[in-house]
């Protein structure tokens, strides 16, 4: 159960935008883009995922995050992740407030003939819930461009450093991710964005391994500042101890103002 | 010559030399997405920006031979069948965006001052409130982005005379139309909307609109672009420095329009001279200048026409008269139905506008609109003062000249004599109390009736003796003008 909880906790706080077409993490998928708010821009997001493990354990997870952008090219981010563990057929039950993870993310450069779109962003996961009773410092680098008339393709690279590592913690694990998404149903539709991603982590415990997971997902405008996005992700691969989840099921709303 | 010296003499600001994303946020506000209380409208907005974006995709990704078979196809599919939501329009144009990432910044800002501008005419706020927050907005987009556009009046006669200009009207003329039929529609729908009451709004626009999609969308005679202030003449006297944004916005449109379409320029020729074509039509590069003046017939002619501070020296014209496509030569100082002097100024209120077959007049009095739109084949919308200066009186008339009212208690004062009186003898009341009151402080009427609207739209007057015909230089300064493919 720890194993499970900690490999979901590591994940960052997702990065916020409002079109359709914008990649942010965890809506739906593990990949973001390199896209940062505008300034001035508000953006809340709300996410829920259920995800079933090999032992019959349905870990149900939630997000609430807001970011602002506060200087140009640059926003912040807030964010928390209750999770609800839930074993089949048992009242065993694990609820916790998850971690609370603060970000800056900084665009770097927009897409241009000889440049991709450019980003990286700084995140730290505090520990208010048993879960996150460790502190880690992420950074990501966020890379994206065209691929073909439509599409985009987007590329993660992270490291985070364990601040308060706990005894068998790594004190640093490496995530990665690659991304495509395209906008559907052009040129009679343009409200959604179907999107594609395989990311690798690593576990933060040190008889973990990486994490393979390959998902796919459609971003939906459904209202006149609103996405919703749905995604279905499984982990194609463990190696190590660590535990693979079979299959995930993610549902969001994304709300720019 | 003169883009040579311009570029000796102006360096390009810092933004447009930085790699960085650089885009900012609309003005936070209640009125936000209000142009949704007039849902077709909101629809067609939405259409307009992907034909921008599905036409600038075509001219940078090899499709120009199919811009006016196919991809005008698909454009005018969407315009027919628009979207409910505003599209992304770097999703619809990634390659255009990827090539020229600082102009989409100033189109995106440009574009988003015209939305939020028609959110608060559609917002239900107060006349007093709807003009504080227009001005906000105006404060808000010269002063938080860099790459703001000039609210200078601009002469369109020097911007359209570039190496590259007239090339795509007259390589795509029907892909053209459309870009002048959506810039139409974005002048017409402010004097639509600017201090008309809202159970008018969708009357208005089903005369607008229908204007739009039998005529404006695919008229490829047009001589130049719409102009803001030739559609809305209130708003734009009003507010010039929003017209003048948007007519430089629309010539910007049209510059790299042309640039795109140069068939003798390179592709690192093309990136540079849209770069001219922002710097030159960037807020920040006419600091110093102020509305009115200017050298004439350069790139710092800040001249306007007499009488609308919100328009700059056309093909031809001079401050005292202008070209006006479909109409011919004009003066902005004069009813265009008699030629007696418009009142101005503090008075400026008390003009009234008729619109019809796509054009709208300023006129002097009730009856010179009304019998100016009997004129004219096809639905009209009459724009009246009253005597209270906040009450306008909106009518949208049908093919028989039978107007619906924006005031049910309407009475009419028509005691017709000799037009330098007209805006005396010819006047709109909110209620038969008022006219009662204006015939009494007005004793040389006491012999006048109240018409009602029904008597009121069934009169004639007599062919003014006051009208004059304006005679310009030339016939059509527009005759011939780019038929070469530049100037």
């Amino acid at each position: 159960m720890r194993r499970l909880l900690t490999a979901i906790a590591f994940l960052p706080v997702a990065a916020l935008s409002i079109d359709h077409t914008k990649l942010d993490f965890g809506r739906p998928l593990q990949i973001e883009d390199a896209h940062p708010l505008a300034l001035g821009e508000m953006k809340l997001e709300l996410g829920a995922s259920v995800a079933m493990s090999d032992h019959n354990r349905s870990l149900y997870s939630f997000e609430v995050e807001f970011a602002y952008g506060i200087a140009l090219n640059t926003h912040i981010e807030v964010g928390v992740e209750p999770t609800a563990g839930v074993r089949a057929g048992n009242t065993d039950r694990a609820v916790d407030l998850g971690p609370t993870s603060v970000g800056v993310f900084f665009g770097l450069t927009r897409e241009s003939p000889t440049t991709p779109a450019s980003a990286v962003a700084v995140r730290a996961h505090l520990p208010t819930g048993r879960i996150g009773s460790a502190t880690d410092v992420s950074v990501t680098g966020i890379f994206g461009g065209q691929a073909g008339g439509f599409g985009r393709w987007h590329t993660n690279l992270g490291g985070s450093v364990a601040v308060n590592r706990r005894s068998g913690d790594r004190l640093v694990t490496f995530a990665g991710g690659l991304g495509y998404s395209q906008p559907i149903g052009l040129p009679y539709d343009f409200s959604q964005t179907f999107v594609s991603a395989i990311s690798i982590r690593q576990s933060r415990e040190a008889e973990g391994g990486l994490t393979g997971t390959l998902g796919v997902g459609l971003r939906r405008q459904i209202g006149i500042r609103d996405v919703l996005d749905v995604g279905v992700e499984t982990d194609v691969f463990v190696t190590g101890a660590s535990q693979r989840t079979p299959i995930r099921l993610i549902i969001g709303l994304s709300r720019s103002f | 010559m003169i883009l040579a010296a311009i570029l000796v003499a102006t360096q390009f600001p810092a933004w447009m030399n930085s790699p960085r994303p650089m885009e900012v946020f609309r003005l936070r506000a209640s009125h936000n997405d209000a142009v949704y209380n007039l849902p077709r409208l909101a629809r067609d907005l939405n259409a307009v920006d992907v034909g921008h974006a599905t036409a600038y995709e075509a001219l940078v990704t090899g499709r120009e031979a199919v811009l006016e078979t196919e991809v005008w196809g698909k454009i005018a599919h969407t315009l027919k069948n628009p979207p409910s939501f505003k599209p992304d329009e770097k999703s619809i144009s990634p390659t255009f965006t990827k090539l020229f990432g600082e102009l989409h910044l100033v189109f995106d800002w440009a574009h988003v001052l015209h939305a939020q501008t028609i959110d608060v005419l559609l917002s239900g706020l107060t006349h007093s409130q709807m003009e504080a927050e227009i001005e906000r907005l105006w404060t808000f987009y010269r002063t938080r982005a860099p790459y703001a556009i000039s609210g200078l009046p601009m002469n369109m006669e020097f911007l359209d005379s570039q190496r590259y200009s007239g090339h795509f009207r007259i390589k795509y003329p029907k892909v053209n139309a459309l870009f002048w039929g959506y810039h139409w529609l974005q002048g017409a729908m402010y004097d639509m909307l600017y201090r008309v009451p809202r159970e008018m709004w969708e009357p208005s626009y089903d005369v607008v609109r229908s204007q739009y999609f039998e005529r404006e969308l695919w008229d490829t005679n047009r001589d130049f672009m719409p102009m803001f202030a030739e559609q809305s003449p209130r708003f734009a006297a009003r507010f010039p420095e929003l017209a003048n944004v948007f007519d430089n916005l629309h010539m910007l449109h049209d510059m790299v329009n042309d640039i795109l379409a140069d068939e003798s320029l390179n592709a690192k020729e093309k990136h540079s001279e849209i770069r001219m074509a922002i710097l030159m039509t960037l807020h920040s590069s006419h600091a110093n200048c102020d509305p009115g003046e200017g050298e004439v017939m350069t790139l710092h002619d800040h001249r306007h026409m007499n009488g609308m501070p919100g328009m700059g020296m056309m093909v031809g014209g001079t401050p005292e008269l202008m070209y006006m496509p479909r109409m011919g030569w004009m003066s902005m100082e004069e009813c265009h139905h008699c030629s007696m002097f418009m009142p101005d100024h503090n008075m400026r209120w008390r003009r009234s506008t008729v619109s019809v077959d796509g054009w709208t007049m300023e006129v002097r009095c009730p009856l010179c609109a009304r019998d100016m739109a009997a004129q004219y084949l096809g639905r009209a919308i009459l724009r009246l003062p009253t005597e209270d200066p906040n009450q306008l009186l909106v009518l949208v008339g049908d093919e028989m000249g039978n107007y619906a009212s924006s005031l049910k208690d309407v009475v009419f004062l028509e005691m017709e004599g000799e037009h330098p009186e007209c805006n005396r003898w010819s006047y709109a009341f909110t209620s038969i109390s008022a006219f009662r009151r204006y015939i009494a402080e007005n004793p040389q009427y006491q012999e006048a009736k109240p018409y009602s609207l029904e008597e009121w739209s069934a009169l004639a007057g007599r062919k003014p003796g006051t009208y004059e015909r304006k005679q310009g230089p030339v016939d059509n300064p527009y005759k011939n003008w780019h038929k070469g493919g530049g100037n």
